[in-house]
């Protein structure tokens, strides 16, 4: 005859908090495209081009558009 | 092999780095392109363009200096 | 081997088959005939009944075509001469604009195209406009702004009729759209008239013979002579010059999105050839497996 003893294996259950640390770098990335979908979406609209893009270091000079008052009649 | 498998690892293992890098690369290719294909057309159509004659206009026009040859037709 | 031979059988027995079904009542092979029949002798009659008419244009009554000319905005990929645009807008205010309206023109698309903001300003200024009335209700007039629209040189069509005998010169700002062979015409109607009509050919009172202009008579006398205008930039001003660049402006009058749709259109060409070519290559690369794998079927043995 085999002795057989059971015992119950307490254990924690994963909280909300735990779930949501294993998808933070998901939710990073996730972040990051949504970032760029809207950087892509309002390239061409001046108050982001004003507010973002101008300011990106190094390229920021691609959206900062100097015309010549005497190319234009705004 | 290796770079598939690297790209496999680095790009498409998680949809959210796959997705970032779809937007993030339009984003990207669509100010670079319209740069690259700008300046090839400018190329192209060197001399014939408003930024190429209005530096002459604006020094007051007048002078046969520097008319570049007028293919008549 | 068997399997070749079993398969010649098989289309041999098909071919003979289909010849079978083939093999027409003769019912239906008189009307075949007489379907064949009756559409020659209709084709043969419509032919015939078509020979009875006369053209009522002849070549001349068409205008004589005129021809390619190798235009510096031809290509697919190329802008216009924008000095020669400036040159042939010295031309339209200097000659034609004596008679032809340019209505739909405005002068604020002159900036940035040919001419500086000021000097626009300036040729707008020297116009009248119809401003508000004042207080009194009284009409007034106001100098010209870069968002008005380019004067014409008639009140109304009734006017410049009564103007030109009865012609009424066309609006240019469309006109090269507006005809056959666009600027090729402009160009050889502007270039086109000879010293006097060729024998026979009998002209209404006032009117002009230029073989590019349907029917060969117009109102519009020749008008570009050699240094007529004085090119601010120095260009010889020959006849043909100043034709070149008055075409060149009016088309691009009708087309001012021109150099901007090229750039466009280059832009959609490459993206979209890139995206076709993937596409193939997607494809083979999905389809290769399926369209060369073999299956292979192992009969059991017995």
């Amino acid at each position: 005859m085999v002795y057989q003893a059971s015992r119950i294996a307490y254990k924690s259950a994963p909280g909300a908090l735990h779930v949501l640390k294993a998808y933070t770098p998901n939710l990073i990335f996730f972040g990051a495209a949504a970032g760029g979908l809207v950087f892509t979406l309002t390239e061409r609209v001046p108050l982001f081009r004003n507010t973002f893009l101008k300011k990106i270091p190094v390229v920021g000079d691609h959206w900062d558009v100097k015309i010549d008052p005497q190319d234009t009649y705004y | 092999m290796v770079f598939y498998n690297a790209l496999r690892n680095i790009l498409y293992k998680r949809n959210s780095v796959f997705v970032a890098t779809v937007f993030t690369g339009a984003f990207v290719f669509q100010a670079s392109f319209d740069v690259g294909v700008t300046k090839w057309y400018e190329y192209h159509n060197r001399g014939k363009l408003w930024k190429d004659i209005k530096p002459r206009i604006l020094a007051g026009g007048d002078g046969a200096e520097d008319e570049d040859e007028e293919d008549d037709e | 081997m068997f399997a070749l031979k079993s398969a010649t059988k098989r289309l041999n027995s098909r071919a003979f088959s289909t010849n079978t079904a083939a093999n027409a009542t003769s019912f239906a092979k008189k009307a075949f005939t007489g379907g064949v029949a009756a559409t020659g002798l209709a084709a043969s009659y419509l032919l015939y009944a078509d020979g009875q008419t006369a053209e009522a244009m002849t070549a001349a009554e068409h205008g004589l075509h005129p021809p390619a000319y190798g235009w510096s905005h031809n290509g697919m990929f190329d802008t216009f001469d924008h000095a020669s645009i400036r040159r042939g807008f010295h031309v339209y205010r200097e000659v034609c604009a004596a008679c032809h309206s340019l209505d739909r023109v405005a002068w604020r698309t002159l900036v940035g195209v040919s001419h500086t903001n000021s000097e626009v300003k300036e040729m707008a200024e020297a116009f009248e406009y119809d401003d508000e009335p004042d207080d009194q209700g009284n009409p007034k007039k106001r100098p010209g702004k870069l968002a008005d629209y380019i004067p014409g040189p008639y009140e109304n069509e009734q006017a410049a009729r009564a103007a030109n005998q009865g012609a009424l010169p066309p609006d240019l700002s469309l006109i090269v759209k507006a005809r056959h062979g666009a600027c090729d015409y402009i160009f050889a109607l502007l270039t086109g008239y000879p010293d006097e009509p060729p024998a026979g050919v009998v002209l209404p009172v006032g009117a002009n013979y230029n073989p590019y202009f349907p029917g060969g008579s117009i109102a519009m006398g020749r008008v570009l002579f050699d240094d007529l205008v004085e090119y601010d930039d120095g260009t010889p001003a020959s006849t043909a010059q100043m034709a070149k660049d008055v075409t060149t402006f009016l088309n691009w009058a009708a087309e001012p999105e021109h150099d901007d749709r090229k750039k466009d259109g280059l832009k959609a060409i490459i993206v979209l050839s890139s995206l076709y070519l993937i596409s193939v290559w997607v494809k083979k690369f999905k389809w290769a497996p399926i369209k060369s794998r073999k299956i292979v079927f192992n009969p059991p043995k017995k």
